[in-house]
């Protein structure tokens, strides 16, 4: 295969995936960009005819964009900019530079990472593959409403194929949280303590750590949602709080996702604030105990401040209107601090300041405007207006794109071993902050203009509010040609840049550790690895074979209304299998290389990395299973017919099949406990026991499935208990089936030796896992069957 | 048709409102002036030029930080925050339901897509909302099929409708005539146009027409 | 090899599983108590699997706080949910 090709199709190296992700994120920015244009052109003045009493009565010929059309447009623009721009284009420059600035030879799952990337991207291209097909995209909103979003009131391939896409980029975000956290915490370059990482990385844990447990619950929604649609259960629709479900889960990840969106661009201005203005940062410390001692963990606690206006009681109304309020105090005190550093200091307005600076110039604007929101009283009349719409650009565009931005200047040089054009940067602020804000401040001033509408009632103030806005629209976005053409220019016609342009002292500028490589040696141009010598081989078709296996049988189950669409969907599990095996022979002959090197692991000294990846998974686990028994709870107490217990499933069978998983939990334990005091056989006899007990459970539970499905005709679209019992116990058995492919796997290695008394980290990690899923046994045994 | 035009007599609702979005409004925009404000200064004052001394600047290892400081910010906008939130709270009573004897309760059923209003008599009007004037109108909005909002921006008084859930909101309104009642929660293709009329009458109009009413309900409408 | 306290906890397990089915049949499967009695011995039995099967007494603190963060936040969200409309 060419080989530029295979590069970058195959690479696991985190500069090249951080390379792929920023222009991945751009292409998704672009095509998000194009949505909004649409949706402005049409916005831009009433087109209606005249009405009784002056009502604006639109005629569907004369609208720019149909009503489908409009929705579609701003729901996947939504969508597409959150979670496949503006977060990927934080985590590309995360991917180049958390390594370099830590110290680390690379990620630490490098395969994991370049998996993550391609099961974005396909996503991504799934969520969008809608708009071509009969019946459109999902209309419903980024925030994607329940029951708005059902298989009644949304049908067709289209939303299914959205929500996948989703579902896989919940997946990514979550495998990619683990990998980054799991680089800090013990792949860290020697000398790099906790204290000298620098200000970007330590945002990046922050924003890591608010994905971390918000995600799980979004794909917990949206597995549900997936769930209702396709196989046709009931959890968004058959009881009375459906909706409140939704909005419950969904803004559980939707809240901190806000500061997912923000964080890295704070880091940014973290570290570049004081670069260019010649001094430290002011209240280094303060800062970092404000965001990660308070903004991240109150980031879990706001989210019903989206939920003021649904009918939950005062009471709650006013803790989450509190919550909210508090959580705007560090906000102040970070802020104050960026300004503090511009004190007493000698400002280089150059490109990556003056957008820093522009970032929290808006950002100001933004966060006053959310104090505002935060009052549950004045929300009454600003929720779902353009006053909301007006904020949260003012935070997710003024200040994190802005900030961003900045971030790519700042890094050009390294990415690409040249200079900007520093004029042609200047204009792209100077055009860019004016459209910006020409676009979206007279928002504020349409806080009785419902959003989401695609066309409106002639009103003098509307009318020239929203043809401004429409305006600045195109001035903003013809603002970025500047940047793609800076871009092109850098790397055409662009000065070979020095080493550390601007006089930074962060690592990823001056290399002070031994074995990392310098950040402006391997740039677009070099391969990397190649100056390192040592890497034997750094390439892995599987995590590229693996997400497309993911996409098809996902796009398999969008089109399972067609008769063929289950043949996709076996294909896409075959190139799965193929891409599983393949991974794992790749491990089982050890002939992926992962970079190792001396490191910096305090408090994690005594853990090995995979038992801590583990850990970290397990921890996100308990978020989905959480959230899944949540819903179930939640739905039962808004469902007064509930069948007796008893009455339904074989209480013996279920204790039965208890005992016979806590039993195999007991083997998985002694297994490990054999090969910890060196005795191979006994292990390979354990874990074959378990893997025995595991497939008798399986089999127990397919025959239960069986007798309840065709005998008693209690079928998961025929109630909503039926559809409950068999989604958690479906994701239950899930996890049983891949802890057999695990074990089938561990029992091969076994069997070549592949473990032995000092290292059998591979046993001590199955186990964990299964004990966890006997875990969550624990509580859907008696949930499901006694209760 | 009237949207949000100012009403002679303020409805309550209005009043309580605009009462508190002022406190937010001053001090939110005081805060941003002189934020901003000081950036700007700053910016403008210690930029790079020719011939500008480079202040000294000590910086001391180890230095947590000055957290005096902080707890001064912390108190001062705590503070502000504090008052705002206060406000808030004490203006609860345009969310909070009262519970007057003569209050007029009206059912509200959202569907796709257009409002339906169902009066005690079991009557149900699909185009209008008709209310008398200076009387608590308590509404108690669900809905038919998806989320929508009811919102009325005239009076500054909205709540979610959503399938299997009651939720109420009340207003007062204190001036005859004809205002907008529009959806708010994104609800399909005609989200846009799911318009209704909020007609506000005199007692004794209103009276006479709910009189006139049809005394039998009609066969489909209602929760 | 110490067999002693992983036998124990596994016996310790399957004996209150099957005390939570006697404890249903024992009594109206909806009255109070029986849903608490359940409700303790199951937390309990997923608090030793996770001390003795997966060793987590054996963790740093950190490992520990990671598994109690997400339990934590997770009851911060069942809850809110739970009492959303109650009076």
């Amino acid at each position: 295969m060419n080989a530029w090709l295979s590069r970058w199709l195959y690479t696991t190296n985190h500069k090249d995936v951080g390379l792929l992700y920023i222009a991945g994120s751009m292409y998704f920015g672009f095509v998000g960009a194009i949505l909004i244009l649409l949706v402005r052109v049409e916005l831009a003045i009433p087109v209606c005819a005249t009405g009784v009493s002056g009502m604006c009565w639109p005629s569907a010929t004369q609208t720019f964009l149909s009503a489908a059309s409009f929705n579609q447009a701003v729901t996947l623009h939504g969508l597409i900019m959150i979670l496949w721009f503006l977060s990927p284009l934080a985590i590309g420059l995360a991917n180049y530079f958390l390594p370099l600035q830590i110290g680390a030879a690379d990620l630490a799952l490098p395969r994991v990472n370049a998996f993550g990337y391609w099961l974005w991207l396909f996503g991504g291209i799934t969520a969008t593959i809608g708009f071509f097909l009969p019946g459109g995209n999902t209309a419903g909103g980024w925030t994607a409403y329940s029951p708005l979003s059902s298989s009644t009131f949304s049908p067709g391939a289209g939303p299914t194929l959205a929500f996948a896409g989703l579902i896989m980029l919940a997946t990514s975000i979550t495998v990619g949280s683990i990998n980054i956290l799991l680089t800090v915490a013990v792949e860290r370059g020697p000398g790099i303590t906790w204290r000298k990482i620098p200000m970007f990385s330590w945002f990046i844990i922050f924003t890591i750590v608010a994905m971390l447990f918000s995600f799980p619950s979004f794909l917990a929604a949206l597995l549900l949602l997936i769930s209702d649609r396709v196989l046709g259960t009931m959890y968004y629709s058959a009881s009375a709080g459906g909706s409140i479900l939704w909005d419950d889960l969904f803004w559980f990840f939707g809240h901190p996702e806000v500061y997912v969106v923000l964080l890295p661009a704070f880091g940014l201005i973290a570290e570049i604030f004081p670069v260019f203005s010649g001094r430290p940062l002011a209240e280094k410390n303060i800062i970092l105990i404000c965001t990660g001692a308070i903004v991240i963990p109150l980031s879990y606690m706001v989210w019903s401040h989206h939920m003021f206006l649904t009918g939950v009681t005062l009471s709650e109304d006013e803790a989450f209107s509190v919550a909210t309020i508090l959580i705007s105090l560090p906000f102040d005190v970070i802020t104050l601090a960026f300004i503090k550093t511009l004190t007493r200091s000698s400002i280089r307005l150059t490109a990556p300041m003056i957008f820093c600076i522009g970032s929290v110039f808006l950002f100001i604007i933004g966060g006053i405007t959310g104090v505002f929101l935060s009052s549950f009283v004045l929300d009454v009349v600003y929720n779902n207006t353009y006053f909301v719409v007006g904020h949260f650009h003012y935070v997710m565009v003024g200040a994190a794109i802005f900030g961003l931005i900045a971030g790519l200047y700042y890094y050009i040089p390294i990415m690409t071993g040249k200079m900007y054009h520093e004029k042609m940067a200047n204009w792209h602020f100077i055009t860019s902050f004016i459209g910006f804000n020409i676009l979206y401040f007279p928002m504020f001033f349409l806080y009785d203009m419902p959003r989401r509408i695609y066309t409106y009632q002639s009103l003098p103030s509307w009318n020239t509010l929203n043809l401004i806005s429409t305006v600045g629209a195109f001035i903003f976005a013809a603002s970025q040609i500047f940047l793609l053409a800076n871009i092109v220019w850098t790397l055409r016609a662009g000065k070979i840049s020095p080493p550390n342009p601007w006089g930074a002292t962060t690592p990823e500028w001056v290399p002070v550790i031994t074995g990392a490589s310098h950040g402006a040696a391997a740039s677009m141009g070099s391969m990397p690895g190649a100056e390192a010598g040592e890497h034997h081989r750094h390439e892995s078709s599987r995590p590229i074979w693996l997400a497309t296996g993911i996409a098809v049988s996902f796009l398999g189950l969008a089109l399972l209304v067609y008769s063929w669409g289950i043949a996709v969907f076996i294909l896409g599990l075959a190139i799965d299998g193929f891409a599983v095996i393949g991974w794992m022979y790749e491990d089982l002959h050890e002939t992926f290389h992962m970079p190792e090197g001396v490191t910096e692991r305090w408090p994690f000294n005594a853990i090995p990395k995979m038992r801590l990846g583990m850990w970290i998974f397990l921890s996100t686990d308990v978020i989905v299973f959480g959230a899944i028994l949540g819903a179930y709870l939640y739905i039962r107490s808004f469902t007064p017919d509930w069948p007796i217990p008893g009455s339904v499933h074989e209480i013996p069978l279920g204790l039965a099949n208890t005992i016979v998983l806590l039993t195999s939990g007991l083997t998985a334990f002694l297994a490990l406990e054999s090969i910890k005091e060196g005795k191979q056989r006994n292990m390979i006899m354990w874990l074959c026991a378990t893997f025995i007990l595991g497939a008798t459970f399986l089999g127990i539970k397919g025959a239960e499935w069986y007798n309840l499905y065709f005998v008693k005709g209690f079928t998961w679209n025929s109630s909503i208990a039926g559809s409950t019992y068999y989604f958690t116990v479906g994701l239950h058995a899930a996890h049983v089936t891949v802890g057999l492919v695990l074990m089938a796997y561990l029992i091969r290695k076994a069997m070549m030796g592949g473990y032995t008394k000092e290292n059998h980290a591979g046993i001590e990690n199955f186990a964990l896992y299964w004990a966890f899923v006997d875990i969550v046994w624990i509580f859907v045994f008696p949930l499901f069957y006694l209760l | 048709m009237l949207y949000s035009l100012p009403l002679d007599a303020t409805p309550p609702t209005v009043q309580i409102f605009n009462t508190l979005q002022n406190y937010y409004l001053i001090l939110g925009g005081a805060a941003a002036v002189i934020v901003i404000g000081y950036m700007v200064f700053m910016i403008a004052k210690n930029r790079e030029r020719p011939g500008r001394q480079v202040p000294a600047y000590h910086h001391e290892e180890g230095d947590w930080g000055n957290w005096k400081g902080v707890v001064m910010l912390l108190c001062v906008t705590g503070s502000v925050l504090a008052f705002v939130e206060y406000e808030t709270f004490a203006s609860a009573n345009l969310v909070a339901i009262p519970d007057p004897p003569n209050a007029l309760q009206v059912g509200v059923v959202g569907r796709q897509f257009s409002w339906s209003f169902t009066y005690d008599n079991g009557y149900t009007d699909f185009q209008n909302l008709t209310v008398p004037l200076n009387t608590i109108v308590i509404l108690n909005i669900t809905s038919a099929d998806v989320t929508h909002g009811f919102y009325i921006p005239s009076l500054d008084v909205a709540k979610d409708a959503q399938p299997g859930i009651y939720s109420q909101l009340w207003f007062n309104a204190t001036q005859p005539g004809t205002f907008t009642i529009v959806c708010r929660q994104l609800c399909g293709v005609g989200h846009a146009l799911m318009i209704s009329k909020l007609v506000v009458e005199t007692t004794s109009a209103y009276n006479t027409w709910y009189s006139k009413l049809p005394a039998a309900p009609p066969a489909k409408g209602g929760a | 090899m110490n067999y002693k306290t992983p036998v124990a906890v596994w016996l310790y397990m399957i004996l209150t599983t099957v005390g939570e089915v006697a404890l249903f049949y024992s009594a109206k499967p909806d009255t109070f108590g029986v849903t608490i009695g359940i409700g303790v011995i199951a937390m309990i039995n997923s608090l030793i699997a996770a001390l003795f099967l997966m060793n987590i007494r054996k963790e740093p603190p950190v490992i520990q706080y990671l598994m109690l963060a997400p339990l934590a936040l997770i009851m911060v969200l069942i809850l809110t949910m739970l009492f959303a409309f109650a009076q």
